[in-house]
């Protein structure tokens, strides 16, 4: 119902709007007419895979050292500072300092795109390794359970509320920054063609891609993302859940 | 003959603020014999819990020595320790909570882990139960596979912290008739810490009296001399014998009153 009259209101402005906005139907065509030429896919392909790499880093490194901010006071003092800076730093100043200092690469997409994500990875996982609860911990070495069982079995479920929390927020972040990064500085990638498309003020190209992300990042977040939460969480009495940060 | 647990001039002690610090336990020594069951019996406070940790390995001692052995004295003893919560990992089925604490040095020894799990949730009146979640049973039932897994590593020494103390009283008085028999199954050592002079007279063989603090040992005497096993919930004995108790701990020195 509420994505009906979303869609009936795009289609109203549209029609008062005239040529300017073009309606669901016509940029429905346009993003049949771009998959047909193959473009859709080559560009949406590259873009995936940055956001990807950028992420998978981010959320291992992220868990790694939020993990270790919480549970040492001399790690958290020393990180404190970077922690900060890494947090107020205008986004898009990251990208363009990034790709003046690395060049127009994709190294300097994915790192900025890491930077973006990280802090608030670290402390989402710093904030859940000090929720920990240490009587379970007790329990597992009262019974001479190992490093690395204590790890798996007792540490990680616990965090694991967290990790996939913030996960959903950071997946969802760079998969929208990501565009932002491509149309500043590099010539691939579903920015790139909203670029593109802006150069020519084509509107039905740039919402064709628009579009396009927008119902991949629903698909996978609340799809993808949501069925891995039910799963992880299945010893949990039922909640509904639902994100898209 | 060597004892299952020995303990020799044990003391700790907490800092507190301004340099001072907080004698919990003083000059601890205490033997216990293979296969006895000893209520470490004291009012809140009085250090009982702290030296359980210290036997169980979970705390140091600031001074003294505990030695734990098993009966064959070239293997190293395995404890086991019920808390007064049960402790499950929520994540975990019953059956894989049980199967945490299992591996080739406890409890399997050749025997197929599964079967090792359904046996104990059997003996403690939950069996089938194996696929349920720590929050599909009630707390009674939860403790009740806190038990099972503490007994399915069968443990040289048992170590446990007023386990039925957050029960109702027929649950818990059920449950330490069940312990008894399931004690004399597993022939294990136990160190019991409980407050209630009634339920450390019911089953101990033995019960040390503390008072704190700091936390020393003020009685020590035999119940199995004054009530004889099986024992009876309704025996009138029981409740004259759980009276020496509570004289122990009212004439303890030192002991502010209540």
């Amino acid at each position: 119902m509420s994505y009906a009259s979303l869609i009936a209101v795009w289609a109203y402005g549209a029609h008062a709007l005239g040529a300017i906005l073009p309606g669901p139907l016509e940029t429905l065509r346009f993003i049949a007419r771009e998959y047909e030429r193959g473009t859709l896919l080559f560009h949406l392909w590259i873009t995936t895979q940055r956001v990807l790499v950028a992420f998978l880093v981010a959320l291992s490194s992220g868990i790694a050292i939020g993990a270790a901010m919480g549970l040492s006071r001399r790690v958290d003092d020393l990180l404190q500072g970077w922690l900060i800076a890494t947090l107020t730093i205008p986004r898009i100043l990251l990208f363009v300092v990034s790709y003046l200092l690395l060049g127009l690469n994709d190294r300097a997409l994915i790192i900025a795109l890491i930077v973006t994500v990280l802090p608030t990875i670290v402390v989402s996982v710093r904030e859940g390794t000090r929720a920990i609860d240490g009587k379970l911990i007790d329990m597992a070495h009262a019974f001479r359970r190992s490093r690395s069982q204590v790890w798996w079995k007792v540490v990680l479920p616990q965090l694991m509320p967290f990790i996939i929390g913030t996960a959903r927020g950071s997946l969802a972040l760079s998969w929208k920054m990501v565009v932002l990064g491509e149309l500043l500085g590099r010539t691939s990638g579903v920015g790139y063609q909203i670029s593109f498309y802006f150069q020519f003020f084509n509107m039905a190209g740039i919402l064709a891609y628009g579009v396009t992300m927008m119902v991949l990042l629903a698909i996978i977040d609340l799809g993808l993302m949501g069925a891995l939460q039910r799963r992880v969480f299945r010893w949990r009495a039922p909640v509904k859940v639902g994100s898209v940060g | 003959m060597s004892h299952a647990i020995e303990v020799r001039g044990v003391t700790k002690a907490y800092p507190l603020s301004g340099g001072r610090e907080r004698v919990a336990l003083e000059g601890i020594d205490l033997d216990i014999g293979h296969g006895a069951f000893v209520c470490l019996l004291g009012p809140s406070g009085c250090g009982k819990t702290t030296l359980l940790n210290i036997l169980s390995g979970l705390d140091k001692a600031n001074a003294g020595t505990v030695v734990l052995r098993a009966r064959d004295a070239t293997l190293a003893p395995v404890s086991g320790y019920m808390f007064q919560e049960s402790r499950l990992l929520p994540w975990l089925t019953v059956a894989d909570n049980i199967a945490f604490v299992i591996d080739r040095r406890t409890g399997g020894k050749g025997r197929d882990t599964q079967d090792v799990v359904s046996y104990w949730l059997d003996r403690v009146g939950l069996a089938g139960r194996d696929n349920d979640y720590p929050r599909q049973l009630s707390v009674g039932q939860q403790q009740r596979v806190a038990v099972a897994r503490a007994m399915a590593i069968r443990p040289d020494i048992l170590f446990m912290d007023e386990p039925f103390s957050a029960l109702d009283e027929l649950t818990a008085s059920k449950m330490r008739e069940e312990l008894l028999e399931l004690w004399g199954e597993i022939n294990a050592t136990v160190v019991f810490v409980t407050h209630n002079p009634l339920e450390a007279t019911f089953l101990a063989d033995r019960i040390i009296v503390m008072t704190g603090s700091p936390g020393v040992i003020t009685a020590d005497y035999d119940v199995q001399a004054l009530i004889p096993r099986p024992r009876d919930g309704d025996d009138p004995r029981l409740w004259e014998a759980s009276r020496v108790a509570v004289r122990a701990l009212r004439t303890a020195p030192g002991l502010a009153p209540a």
